[in-house]
């Protein structure tokens, strides 16, 4: 082998490794960037998402019929003699649109447009109520009687999805809340009754 | 020979860094900017969102005894007396939440509480808040909220002609505008655009209040 072909086969072998070297480099490039971008966008939605689990849930709690919590009465409907329980919003049947009670109304509106769940995946603008259906992504709230209970799922679409992979990713977010109420006796402990008849559907 | 061709390099090396530091350095800046805004946003959105909804862990129609402050925020005290108590909890969830890069804003002040206000339709034109007596005009806050006056008289918050049309529902909304600032900090050298910030929120009053 001359000298000459040495150093003409060591030129070629550096053009290779740049080749080589472009290719990848360009490769770990996109991917960084895929990578930022998709964690920043997810970072960002999982707070915003959060923070509209929590707000889901105070609202569900605020929505709480206070008369109930204090055992309130008052006169009989329909003229009858005595004092009876008032009618509560919660559990009324009259007060309740769908399967749903006033606090999971409350709760599942808040949360919903808090979380910019939109109705349709082609319009953003127009975000969902609590007539719509939670699926595939919405809010679910209910209650143990102590606590009302938000849980939301949003899914979020990725600004630049890696090929090859989803191209949107589902965040989801639980908040709790206890709706207020002031008592004559202190107490530190909740019974538990619930204000619904039954466990809400999921 | 070699000598100089290597020193020439290391000379082509200096230059090269000078010219590259500057722009990673304002890139690297204007990214960190970004995320400050954004952290900024959400956490603006969250503290009105927070505020309005705060509204209805207040007693009904309460009014603040008179000498009542608020928001325990050092160098911000702002007197609710004779107000809401629900305007008073919608300022102090608002103040309570906005804790963090607050050295950075320039609060676009506002009138603390206000009542009235139409979304507007075709048959009633929109309507813009009016100021509660005694109001403060310099909050970082402004909420539209309803009330009862010790008479019985009833100051209506904000309509949403949206909700239950064509009557609407009456809510309340709290807005607030800031101008994120970098002039003092590290990141000016950089960062040579002043945002403004701003977020509204509307709370539906729960069912056994409508």
């Amino acid at each position: 082998m001359t000298v000459r072909s040495r150093v003409t086969r060591g030129g070629r072998q550096r053009g290779q490794t740049l080749i080589i070297f472009a290719l990848g480099f360009t490769l770990f490039l996109f991917s960084l960037t895929c990578l930022v971008a998709d964690a920043a966008a997810l970072y960002v939605w999982s707070g915003r998402v959060q923070t509209a689990a929590q707000l889901g849930a105070q609202s569900g709690a605020d929505a709480v019929d206070p008369r109930y919590l204090y055992n309130a009465t008052g006169a009989c409907p329909h003229g009858a003699p005595g004092v009876c329980a008032v009618p509560i919003v919660d559990v009324s049947a009259q007060d309740r649109s769908g399967a749903l009670y006033a606090f999971q109304r409350a709760c599942i509106e808040a949360a919903d447009q808090s979380g910019q769940i939109p109705a349709e995946a082609t319009n953003p603008l127009v975000l969902k109520t609590a007539n719509d259906p939670q699926v595939p992504d919405g809010t679910w709230c209910a209650s143990d009687g102590c606590h009302v209970y938000a849980e939301i799922s949003r899914v979020v679409q990725l600004p630049i999805p890696f090929p090859g992979f989803p191209e949107t990713i589902t965040v989801r977010g639980t908040g709790y809340a206890a709706p207020v109420a002031g008592t004559n006796v202190a107490t530190s402990a909740c019974a538990g009754i619930a204000w619904v008849p039954a466990p809400p559907p999921r | 020979m070699r000598r100089r061709g290597r020193r020439g390099d290391d000379a082509q090396a200096v230059l090269e860094t000078a010219l590259v530091i500057p722009i990673l350095l304002f890139l690297v800046c204007n990214f960190i900017a970004v995320m400050v805004q954004v952290t900024v946003q959400e956490q603006l959105n969250s503290a009105t969102a927070l505020a309005a909804q705060s509204r209805f862990q207040a007693p009904e129609n309460a009014l603040d005894p008179a000498g009542t402050r608020c928001c325990g925020v050092p160098g911000t005290s702002l007197s609710t007396a004779g107000l809401p108590t629900g305007c008073r909890y919608a300022a102090e969830s608002f103040y309570g939440t906005m804790t963090t890069y607050t050295g950075l804003l320039h609060w676009q002040r506002a009138t603390l509480c206000t009542s009235g206000g139409d979304s507007g339709n075709a048959a009633n034109p929109p309507a813009q808040p009016v100021a509660y007596a005694g109001s403060p005009t310099n909050a970082q806050v402004s909420c539209d909220i309803g009330s009862v006056k010790s008479g019985g008289a009833v100051i209506p918050g904000y309509v949403d002609r949206a909700l239950n049309p064509p009557a609407g529902l009456d809510v309340v909304t709290c807005t607030a505008s800031a101008s994120l600032d970098f002039a003092n900090t590290p990141l000016a050298w950089g960062v040579f655009w002043t945002p403004t910030l701003h977020a509204q929120a509307e709370a539906l009053p729960p069912p056994f209040r409508q």
